[in-house]
């Protein structure tokens, strides 16, 4: 168990880290994946609600830190993505649970980091999910999948697999 | 301790949620505690070097493609040359920098952009000159091309800049010709909006928009895009403008961070 911790905190920083430097190279007009989102999933996924909502915490304090916005905005919406996921990690039992939990997680946490990032603006719901939510969403679910299936084609470890 | 986390994730997982939720919003009413500054500067530190090794790893790659036995002498060739390249670059930018209708006396600090904030949507950007290099809150930052956005926030060697493509950034704007002023926003298109222009103004596509000087963050003259578009709605007051950014902000290298205060490695720019 302690090794999964220190494994995963491992995944959460590189991915926060890559997030800053790497990521930003990957952007399609505005869009980019969000690799904590992804790792915070798999975790959550794993480890159940306890642990999955505290990484989210946790993990969204530290992203928010190299931010020029809000503290704290980050940390709600990754706790709420990381107790959705561990939520759905529970009802999905059949392959390919993690592309799905992870495309509602995506989903749920860009609905809260945006709508809590534009409160008191003048933003429409359906153009703040259109231009922003869903093809970020998208972009996080495709570089998730591609993990994904990298992670399981070379290392073969149990974390995703059903 | 042992007894209250007890109580929290022994009593069920909303209540575990419910206790982040609260956390979370108590620090965006603390915003920035000084507590995690030191989180913050690790952090730093490792977008740093990171961004190093980034640099590092292209070179090898570059020098492995040389011939051993003229790779010295190309070497310091193409380093002579880059030297007198980046010479000339930052000669000319310089020059257009001169050019600014600023009456006022700023300290430009060379920064280069390091890292970028992790928010999605909007986006800001790490600078690698911070407090000690005479950085300062509130400073406005430029690139040779027009302006860039704030400094947010400083630390010792990294300042975090608020960009232009920022739901928060507002910039009091003047239209070069009419010099009717607006304000500047960003609503998470390509492009900008000039706000606030009546309807009598005339406003021609490709008018130059600068800062007007009426907001006591960033002077005035300085280049924010051109008009890209002038529309009417028979329902608004205004005139619905798009302005096309002057700045590139996918290909943000270099910029300059604008200081008023006195510094003794700037560059001073001005009229006089």
């Amino acid at each position: 168990m302690n090794n999964i911790f220190v494994r995963y905190s491992i995944f959460f920083l590189l991915a926060i880290l890559l997030q800053a430097t790497i990521i930003p190279y990957f952007t399609i007009f505005q869009w980019k994946p969000d690799l904590v989102v992804i790792v915070l999933t798999a975790f959550a996924f794993r480890t159940g609600y306890n642990w999955g909502t505290t990484a989210g915490f946790f993990s969204g304090l530290i992203t928010d830190l190299l931010s020029a916005h809000l503290l704290g905005l980050n940390a709600l919406s990754k706790t709420i993505a990381g107790y959705t996921a561990a939520s759905l990690g529970n009802l999905f039992q059949e392959q390919g649970r993690f592309i799905v939990t992870l495309l509602i997680t995506s989903f749920v946490h860009d609905v809260v980091y945006f709508f809590v990032l534009t409160l008191g603006e003048q933003f429409s719901l359906k153009l703040l999910l259109l231009q922003l939510t869903i093809p970020n969403t998208f972009y996080t679910v495709l570089v998730g999948a591609f993990i994904y299936y990298i992670w399981n084609r070379w290392f073969e470890l149990e974390e995703f697999s059903a | 301790m042992r007894r209250f986390t007890h109580v929290l994730f022994g009593k069920g997982p909303v209540l575990l949620l419910a206790f982040y939720v609260f956390l979370a919003f108590l620090l965006m009413n603390f915003n920035r505690p000084g507590a995690l500054r030191g989180i913050r500067l690790g952090l730093l530190a490792a977008v740093s070097g990171i961004h190093s090794i980034q640099q590092k790893f292209t070179y090898l790659q570059d020098l492995k493609r040389e011939n051993q036995a003229l790779q010295k002498e190309i070497f310091k060739l193409k380093v002579i040359n880059q030297q007198l390249g980046e010479a000339l670059l930052e000669n000319v930018r310089l020059k257009r920098l001169l050019g600014l209708k600023d009456t006022s006396r700023y300290h430009l600090i060379a920064a280069r952009v390091i890292g970028e904030g992790t928010e999605r949507g909007v986006r800001s950007v790490i600078l690698n000159a911070g407090s000690l290099e005479g950085v300062r809150k509130n400073c406005p930052v430029i690139n040779a091309d027009g302006l860039v956005g704030r400094v947010l926030i400083t630390e010792p060697h990294h300042a975090i800049v608020q960009i232009l493509l920022d739901y928060n950034a507002l910039v009091s704007a003047r239209l070069q010709h009419s010099r009717e002023v607006g304000t500047i926003a960003w609503s998470g298109n390509p492009w900008l909006e000039l706000r606030y222009i009546a309807k009598n103004v005339d406003v021609t596509v490709g008018e130059a928009v600068i800062t007007s000087g009426l907001s006591p963050i960033y002077p005035s003259g300085i280049k924010i895009g051109v008009v890209q578009s002038v529309q009417e709605n028979k329902f608004e007051f205004f005139k619905e403008i798009r302005v096309r950014p002057a700045v590139n902000f996918n290909a943000l290298e270099e910029v300059f961070i604008m200081c008023p205060d006195s510094l003794q490695n700037g560059v001073v720019i001005s009229n006089e």
